[in-house]
C-alpha cells in the first residue's frame, strides 16, 4: 500500500489527472459540505501561480543589439532579416509576454523558455491584456488578494479522503449528487465539458475535453471549439437591458433604444445559430455548466428548438462567481471547476466541528494564526511544497471564527475557556463586533455581566451588560407591548365588523325605499307641482344627500325620479295663464297626450324645445325662466318674442 | 504648413481636437474661435465637426480614429455617437467599443496602416481596432511609457515621438512603421507630443505656446512645407505618370 502511495502524485491539480486506481478508493467524507478554508485558497493560489511563467527555470537574456541591421526588437534582445520577420515578431504571444515583463521591470524570457512555459500548461491568453486583473495569479500577490480569491471560491464542495488520510475536496456539481459513486463514474466519463457564459450582452462559450489524448497531465484541457459575442444590450447609465425596460409598458424611441433592441435581437440569434451548431458537441458532453441568469438564459433554454434543457441533469450552475465572459474566463472556470483542493482539518473547522476534545479546545482557547497554522500544517504535510507561497496574512481569532458564524455553543465554551473578547483581528475588530446575530451578542452581554472584571469590555467593544434582572425586564416590556398591540389589533377589528353591519343595515333600507319609491315619488310630483322652485329645490339636495348614502342604488330610479319632476313641471305650466307661446304649448301637449297612452310617458315625450318645439328627448336642454330649449339660439330667439 | 492655436487657454489641443486624413472633430468651447480655425484651414477638403464624448470636451483624448474609421469609448452616449455618425463621411465607421481603457486617444497611436497600442489593451479590442481602422496593430512602449497615443503622433508622412526614446528604439519604431520618426517635444518643452499637437498628411495643428523650432521640426517631420491635399494627388499623378511613360 504505502509503495503504491508514493507512486501516485502527492498534488494532483486536476481532478482529472487522478489516476484511476486512486479514486476507486477514495471515499467521501461524513461532513460532505465544505467551504473554502483559507489553506485551501493558499493551496489554490499556490497551484496556479504556476499558470504564471515561472520565474526562476528562465534563462535570462541580456538584450544584444548590434548596430547593423534596424530590423530588431529591443524588448526581446532579438534580430531580424527583414520587416515582415519584424512584424511578425511584434504580433508574437513572445513579444507581448516580455512587453509586459519590461514594464513590471522583470528581464525578458527567451523564445525557448517561452515555449518551454507554454508546453508546461501555460495559457497563451494570460499574455493578453484580457486577464491583466488576474491578480491571484501573481505569485508575489498580497494577503488582500488572497482574500478575494477566497471568497471567489466559497461555495459547495464535497470532501474526500482516501486510504492515505489525505483529504481534498472537489466541486459539488463536479462529483455529482452522489458523492461516493461520483468518482467512479468520473472516471468512465468521457471528460468533455461545456461551459455557456452569458450576462449583459456577453456571451462566451466554449467546449473542453479533458480527456483528449494530446492533452498530457498537468496541462489544460483542449479546447474543441469556442466563440465569444459582444453586443450592446445595456441601457448606458441607466443599466438593465432594454427588453427589461420595454416590459414596464413604457415606449421609448430613442435612437440608442432602437440600436439596443436591434443587438439584443442579433445577440439571440447568434447564440441560437451558435448552439445549433454545437448540438454535436452539447449531445457528447457529460457536464453542461452555464450561467445565463434570467433573461440571458432565454436563448439557451426556450424555444422549440432549444439547444439545452433545463431540466437535463447534466446541467450545473457554476459555484463560484465568474467575471466578464470571455474565451479566457471560459478556460479559467473550466480548470477552477476541475481543481482538487488538497486540505487538513483547519482550526477553523476544529471550532466549526462539534467534536469537543481536549486538544482542539486547547487550540480553540489559544488564539492562533490561523494561515500561520495552516502554514505549519502545510509544510507538515507537503514539505516539497513551495516555499514561495503567498503568506496569508488574514488574522481572526477562534473566538471571532465562532462569532461570525453564529455558534452559539462555541461562543460560550470559548468564553468560559478564558479566550479574550478583546482581541481584534486583522482588520482591527472585536468578536462582538462581527457577531452574526442578536443570539451572540447575547452571550457576549451576558458573560460580562456573570463576569464584569475579567476584561475591559469597552476595549472588547460590548456596550452594557446583560443580567437576568435585564432580561426578564426586556421580556416583560415585550409582552406588554404584545398584550397593547393585540388589544389595539382586537378594537380595530371590532370597529370593522361593526362598520360592515351598519353599513350592511343601511343597504337593506335602502332596498326597502326603492320599493316604496314609485309611490312616494307620484306623491312628491304632486307635491312639487305645489311648491315654488326653492321646494323643488330642497328636494333634490334631499334626492343627492340620500344618493350620497347609499352607494348601490341603482340609475334607473333617478332617471324615474327626474322623469316624475318634469311631468309635474310641465302640469304645473300647462295650468298657468294662457301666454301666446304657452298657448300653442299646451295645445301640443295635448296632442302629444291624445298620442301617448300613458300620461307619464306622454308628459316626458312632450318635453320639448319652447321655441322651435323640437323633442327635448335625449339631449340636455338649456333652461331659463321657466322653459326649455334645445340650442341657444332658440333661447335668444325665443326671449325677443317674449319681450316683444 | 503648420498652425498654432489654442483652446480656452490650453495649450494642449490634441485633447480637444482630433484630426485624420477625412475628418476632423473639435470640442464645443466658449467660444468659436478654436472651432474656426480649424474650420479655416480644412472646410474645404473635410468634415470638421463639433462634438462631445460621455460629456466632456476631451474629443482628443477619448476617440481615436483615422481616414478609414473612429473608435469612441464605451461611455459614449447614444446621442453623440448618432451625431457623430450622421456628421462624418459614410465610408468611414464609426464604432464604440468596450474597453477598460477608456481614453482610447491616449492608449492608441495610429495612422491609416499601423497602429501602437498600449500593452494592456484587451484582444478583443485589438482585433476590433485591426477591423475598424484597418490598420497592423502593435502593442508597444514608447520610452518606457505605456502610452502610446499620449507619447507619440505619427502621420503617413512621418512622426513625433516622446523627447527621451532611445536612437535603438527610434529605429525600431521607425522600421516597425515604416515612417521617419524624430524625438522632439512641442508647446515649449512639452513631451506629451500625442496632447500637444495633431496632424494629418497635408496640416498640423500645435499648442499657442510651441516655439519656432519646435514648429520647423513639426513642419519638416511631417513633410507639410508646401503640403496641400491636391498637392498629394499631384505628386501621385505624377509618380504614375512617370511609371507608365
Amino acid at each position: 500500500m504505502k509503495t503504491e502511495k508514493s507512486r501516485e502524485p502527492k498534488r494532483t491539480r486536476w481532478i482529472f489527472d487522478l489516476p484511476k486506481q486512486y479514486l476507486d478508493r477514495v471515499r467521501a467524507d461524513d461532513s460532505t459540505i465544505h467551504e473554502a478554508t483559507v489553506d485551501d485558497v493558499a493551496s489554490f493560489v499556490e497551484t496556479n501561480a504556476t499558470t504564471t511563467v515561472p520565474d526562476t527555470p528562465v534563462s535570462e537574456v541580456t538584450p544584444e543589439i548590434s548596430e547593423e541591421g534596424t530590423f530588431t526588437c529591443h524588448t526581446c534582445g532579438t534580430q531580424f532579416d527583414g520587416s515582415d520577420e519584424q512584424r511578425v515578431h511584434f504580433k508574437s504571444d513572445w513579444h507581448r509576454l516580455n512587453v509586459r515583463r519590461k514594464l513590471s521591470r522583470r528581464p525578458p524570457i527567451s523564445e525557448s523558455a517561452f515555449e518551454a512555459s507554454l508546453e508546461e500548461g501555460d495559457e497563451v491568453s494570460s499574455i493578453s491584456g484580457s486577464d491583466e486583473d488576474d491578480d491571484v495569479e501573481q505569485p508575489t500577490g498580497s494577503g488582500k488578494q488572497s482574500v478575494r480569491g477566497n471568497e471567489q471560491l466559497k461555495g459547495p464542495r464535497v470532501g474526500f479522503s482516501d486510504a492515505d488520510g489525505v483529504h481534498f475536496s472537489l466541486w459539488k456539481c463536479v462529483s455529482g449528487p452522489d458523492p461516493s459513486s461520483g468518482l467512479q463514474s468520473l472516471t468512465q466519463a468521457k471528460g468533455i465539458w461545456v461551459i455557456l457564459l452569458a450576462n449583459g450582452g456577453h456571451f462566451a462559450g466554449a467546449v473542453f475535453d479533458w480527456k483528449a489524448s494530446q492533452r498530457k497531465a498537468g496541462m489544460p484541457p483542449i479546447v474543441l471549439a469556442h466563440r465569444t459575442f459582444h453586443r450592446y444590450v445595456i441601457r448606458a447609465k441607466a443599466g438593465g437591458r432594454q427588453s427589461t425596460k420595454d416590459g414596464t409598458g413604457k415606449t421609448i424611441k430613442s435612437a440608442g433604444s432602437m440600436l439596443r433592441r436591434h443587438n439584443e435581437a442579433a445577440l439571440e440569434r447568434e447564440i441560437r445559430e451558435l448552439l445549433e451548431n454545437w448540438r454535436e458537441h452539447l449531445a457528447k458532453a457529460d457536464l453542461l455548466f452555464i450561467h445565463a441568469k434570467g433573461v440571458n438564459g432565454v436563448p439557451i433554454f426556450t424555444g422549440d428548438k432549444a439547444a439545452v434543457r433545463k431540466e437535463d441533469p447534466r446541467v450545473q450552475g457554476i459555484p463560484f462567481a465568474t467575471r466578464r465572459p470571455t474565451h479566457s474566463e471560459t478556460q479559467r472556470v473550466a480548470q477552477t471547476l476541475a481543481t482538487v483542493f488538497y486540505s487538513q482539518p483547519s482550526a477553523e473547522e476544529a471550532v466549526e466541528g462539534k467534536a469537543a476534545e481536549p486538544e482542539a479546545a486547547a487550540t480553540a482557547a489559544s488564539a492562533v494564526r490561523v494561515a500561520a497554522s495552516a502554514e505549519a500544517v502545510k509544510t507538515e504535510s507537503a514539505p516539497e511544497t513551495q516555499t514561495s507561497a503567498p503568506q496569508v496574512d488574514e488574522f481572526r481569532s477562534d473566538l471571532h471564527v465562532a462569532s461570525t458564524k453564529g455558534d452559539l455553543e462555541a461562543v460560550t465554551r470559548l468564553l468560559n475557556d478564558g479566550a479574550d473578547p478583546c482581541e481584534k483581528d486583522s482588520r482591527l475588530r472585536t468578536p462582538y463586533t462581527v457577531a452574526g446575530n442578536k443570539a451572540v451578542r447575547d452571550i457576549f452581554r451576558r458573560y460580562m455581566a456573570s463576569n464584569p472584571d475579567q476584561w475591559d469590555y469597552s476595549a472588547a467593544q460590548i456596550p452594557s451588560a446583560l443580567t437576568e434582572d435585564m432580561e426578564q425586564e426586556q421580556a416583560l416590556k415585550k409582552a406588554e407591548k404584545d398584550a397593547i398591540k393585540k388589544a389595539k389589533e382586537k378594537e380595530r377589528k371590532k370597529a370593522k365588523k361593526q362598520r360592515e353591519k351598519e353599513e350592511k343595515a343601511a343597504e337593506s333600507a335602502e332596498v326597502e325605499k326603492d320599493a316604496q319609491e314609485p309611490t312616494s315619488a307620484a306623491n312628491a310630483s304632486v307635491a312639487a307641482a305645489c311648491t315654488t322652485k326653492g321646494g323643488a329645490g330642497a328636494q333634490l339636495a334631499r334626492l343627492r344627500s340620500a344618493k350620497k348614502e347609499r352607494e348601490a342604488k341603482s340609475n334607473r330610479a333617478v332617471d324615474r325620479e327626474r322623469e316624475l319632476r318634469a311631468a309635474a313641471a310641465e302640469r304645473r305650466m300647462a295650468g298657468m295663464s294662457n301666454g301666446a307661446p304657452r298657448k300653442s304649448r299646451s295645445s301640443r301637449q295635448n296632442v302629444i297626450s291624445k298620442g301617448g297612452s300613458s300620461g307619464e310617458d306622454g308628459a316626458y315625450g312632450g318635453e320639448r324645445c319652447d321655441a322651435c318645439g323640437l323633442s327635448l328627448a335625449g339631449r340636455t336642454a338649456f333652461h331659463r325662466l321657466n322653459f326649455a330649449y334645445c340650442t341657444t339660439v332658440c333661447v335668444r330667439e325665443h326671449k325677443q318674442v317674449l319681450e316683444s | 504648413m503648420a498652425v498654432r492655436l489654442q483652446f480656452e487657454n490650453s495649450n494642449d489641443i490634441g485633447v480637444f481636437a482630433n484630426l485624420t486624413n477625412s475628418y476632423c472633430l473639435t470640442a464645443f468651447g466658449g467660444s468659436e474661435n478654436f472651432y474656426s480655425v480649424f474650420e479655416a484651414e480644412l472646410a474645404d477638403h473635410i468634415p470638421v465637426v463639433k462634438a462631445c464624448v460621455a460629456g466632456t470636451s476631451l474629443v482628443g483624448r477619448m476617440t481615436v480614429g483615422n481616414k478609414n474609421g473612429l473608435l469612441m469609448p464605451n461611455s459614449t452616449t447614444d446621442q453623440e455617437l448618432m451625431h457623430i455618425k450622421n456628421s462624418l463621411p459614410d465610408n468611414v465607421v464609426v464604432q464604440r467599443i468596450d474597453e477598460r481603457l477608456s481614453a482610447l486617444g491616449n492608449c492608441i497611436s495610429c495612422n491609416d496602416y499601423v497602429a501602437l497600442i498600449h500593452p494592456d489593451i484587451d484582444r478583443e479590442t485589438e482585433e476590433i481596432i485591426a477591423d475598424v481602422l484597418g490598420v497592423e496593430v502593435f502593442r508597444q512602449t514608447i520610452a518606457g511609457n505605456v502610452l502610446t497615443g499620449s507619447y507619440a503622433a505619427f502621420t503617413n508622412q512621418g512622426g513625433l515621438v516622446h523627447p527621451q526614446t532611445s536612437i535603438e528604439d527610434l529605429d525600431e519604431l521607425a522600421s516597425l512603421l515604416q515612417v521617419p520618426l524624430v524625438a522632439g517635444t512641442v508647446n515649449r518643452g512639452s513631451d506629451v507630443i500625442g496632447a500637444g499637437l495633431v496632424a494629418n498628411d497635408w496640416i498640423a495643428f500645435c499648442g499657442l505656446d510651441t516655439t519656432a523650432t519646435e514648429l520647423q521640426v513639426v513642419e519638416s517631420v511631417y513633410k507639410l512645407r508646401n503640403a496641400q491635399p491636391s498637392q498629394i494627388v499631384d505628386e501621385m499623378r505624377n509618380s504614375l505618370i512617370d511609371s507608365m511613360m
